[in-house]
């Protein structure tokens, strides 16, 4: 059994990357085995920054030979160093998932002697864990970039759902900050993984990956802008058909580098993209619409509430006519509402005091919508401006649902 | 105001409504427990009636609303004490609108309550799925307690059946109602203890995982992105008293 101290050094050092969702899979559970997965994912615990323990998030390795600026691990970082055995890891995550403490291994490796070695490493732990352990629990596995595209595939076939880090959000960026990596030797496993499982859902072959792939890249070490991130998350979701981009905000963890910003970037900013990136997957947004390429998302408002505001020529709409993907763009409106305004309209018509039941926010509705030809919001863009404007609840709104899909 | 007082079970709300329409009577409040009545109120006790709930059931089965003695009976787990006049008044929509399915006139107040009522049981379901801690007894079987606020237990045996399989038999415990859910790796059974004492002994290493899991609990947290109100948000301080991680003393 692995011990407390080598344990804290290697969860430490996996904190940072922000996956933690357990969703997407419906492996089931085998004769003696132990394990399922949830296809709605369970959150079984929540830490105090908010987010949720749903896997057992741990490395095998911190133990890096790469040196990557924005790197807790990063080679010449005076950090303890600890590594664990595949054994251990498996005995671990066995005790935890039987106590129903998690839902799954999320399992990463700094750069160990290579990434070859490395990728071979936690390959092995995951095919021990699933056929000596006989675990049918979720593992997220690190794809490690470089790494032989047969080991990458293997593993596909073991775990439930990968992910490859793009890291940052440009090529010039990864040159400056990351130098061991590079933009092809991340987007090739990923392309070769994307390939992969398009061909084997084409066959109805639901062992490789069944959660498909994430990545994630840090927001605010390098000079780009929310447009240009959005657009390259809609370009990652469209061209690999990723589950989810993460956004981390950068935090300065290192001893001081010249080559990145001295500040944190606040949590808001994250938040934004989060919400862009919702727009994108949920709510029928392209990033055109969200954001120009040159600018930042607005700190003031949501980007829906931006895009509203953009738009006034489009509104108001009547609640009792709209069409559901018109219904979900309103300020106010989200996707509970939308569906039991468009469900209780069959019977009979909606009046206002219907839309607060139904837990329509109408503090930013009243603006965009009609109900029976009423409008009681004001044509005064100053004003209805204002009232959206978060300035006055900021610390409310800093993190909503970002962590839990 | 009209009170009806019955029994607290399916059957004697079935028997509610039955005699609601036999007396010409809607009730403004219907309750399991006694309520603080002023002069004039008129209260009726109703018996609990096999046949009248029969009768009733039987009725429903023409009903275009779906699903309604089974909703029904999921909405009477519930721990709010308002619950009955909210299915009652559901249950009377249902009948009164026969030819309609009446399940997402959201519109309605009622609708719309009884829908709040069984959205809280099914979210506590989905919680309690990741926040039971079970631990090791000397006995070789899993044990859990919890004190959830509806009575969920006999919702979340078939979830943890079906992960922990054969190898793992396991027992849930409802301390507040004293309610058991066993599995003995075969199958599963839930029945309520009543005034029965349950006694289990952990297994001496239990205590060390707790301490690794804390141990994880506490290095896994960014310190520089501390936001307690979250974390209050998605788990409640009700909750804490269960889990090895947020009480220490456990």
């Amino acid at each position: 059994m692995i011990d407390g101290n080598r344990l804290k050094i290697l969860v430490e050092s996996a904190k940072y990357d922000v996956s933690c969702s357990s969703s997407g899979s419906e492996r089931k559970n085998r004769d003696y085995g132990l394990g399922n997965c949830a296809v709605e994912g369970i959150c079984h615990s929540f830490t105090e920054d908010g987010r949720c323990i749903s896997l057992l998030k741990i490395l095998l390795s911190n133990d890096c030979v790469y040196n990557c600026e924005y790197c807790v691990n990063r080679r010449s970082n005076d950090v303890p160093r600890a590594t664990a055995t595949p054994d251990e890891i498996c005995d671990l995550v066995i005790n935890f998932y039987k106590r129903n403490m998690i839902e799954g291994l999320f399992l990463s490796s700094a750069i160990h002697i290579s990434p070859d070695n490395t990728m071979e490493m936690l390959c092995d732990t995951v095919v021990k864990l699933r056929t000596v352990y006989h675990f049918n629990g979720y593992i997220h596995l690190k794809g490690i970039p470089s790494a032989d595209s047969k080991l990458i595939v293997k593993a596909g076939e073991y775990a439930d759902r990968m992910s490859f880090n793009i890291e940052l959000p440009s090529e010039n960026s990864l040159k400056l900050l990351a130098p061991q990596k590079d933009k092809s030797s991340i987007l090739t496993p990923m392309n070769l993984m994307a390939n992969e499982y398009k061909y084997a859902k084409s066959i109805r072959y639901n062992k490789f990956l069944p959660a498909g792939q994430t990545t994630q890249m840090i927001v605010g070490a390098s000079p780009e802008t929310d447009g240009q991130i959005i657009r390259l998350s809609q370009g990652l979701y469209r061209k690999y058909a990723l589950k989810r981009v993460y956004y981390s905000s950068y935090v300065p963890i290192n001893t001081k580098s010249a080559l990145l910003p001295m500040k944190p970037v606040g949590l808001l900013r994250e938040h934004r993209l989060y919400q862009a990136d919702w727009l994108l997957r949920f709510y029928g947004f392209s990033a055109e619409e969200i954001i120009g390429n040159d600018e930042n998302l607005s700190e003031e408002y949501d980007p829906k509430c931006a895009w509203a505001l953009r738009h006034p020529e489009l509104f108001p709409v009547d609640v009792n006519t709209a069409p559901p993907e018109m219904l979900v763009r309103v300020p106010g409106i989200g996707f509970k509402s939308a569906y039991k305004i468009v469900s209780s309209r069959k019977y009979g018509k909606l009046s206002f005091d219907d839309l607060t039941r139904m837990r329509v926010v109408m503090k930013r509705a009243i603006h965009f919508i009609t109900v029976g030809g009423k409008f009681l919001g004001t044509e005064n863009t100053k004003l209805i401006a204002a009232s959206l404007s978060s300035k006055n609840d900021l610390t409310a709104n800093v993190q909503l649902s970002l962590f839990t899909e | 105001m009209t009170i009806f007082l019955f029994d607290g079970t399916k059957e004697g709300l079935l028997s509610c409504i039955f005699d609601c329409y036999k007396l010409k009577k809607t009730p403004d409040v219907v309750s399991a427990t006694p309520v603080q009545a002023s002069l004039n109120d008129e209260i009726f006790e109703i018996k609990t009636d096999i046949e009248k709930a029969k009768r009733v059931e039987k009725f429903f089965h023409g009903c275009a609303t779906k699903y309604v003695l089974h909703d029904v009976s999921l909405a009477l787990r519930s721990g709010d004490s308002k619950k009955y006049t909210v299915v009652f008044y559901y249950l009377k929509l249902a009948i009164d609108n026969k030819n309609t399915d009446i399940s997402r006139n959201y519109a309605d107040k009622y609708v719309l309550g009884f829908a709040d009522i069984i959205r809280k049981i099914t979210n506590e379901v989905h919680r309690m799925k990741g926040m039971l801690r079970f631990s090791e007894t000397v006995s070789g079987f899993l044990y859990a307690h919890y004190e959830p606020d509806n009575d969920v237990t006999e919702l979340i045996i078939p979830h943890f059946f079906k992960r922990l399989g054969k190898s793992y038999p396991f027992m849930i415990h409802d301390t507040k109602r004293n309610i058991v859910g066993l599995s003995n790796g075969n199958e599963t059974t839930v029945f309520n203890a009543g005034d029965r004492r349950i006694d289990v002994y952990l297994t001496r290493e239990e205590s060390e995982f707790i301490e690794l899991w804390r141990t994880y609990y506490d290095s896994v947290n960014i310190k520089e992105r501390k936001n307690l109100k979250l974390m209050g948000h998605y788990l409640p301080k009700k909750y804490w008293k269960n889990l090895p991680e947020k009480n220490r003393d456990l």
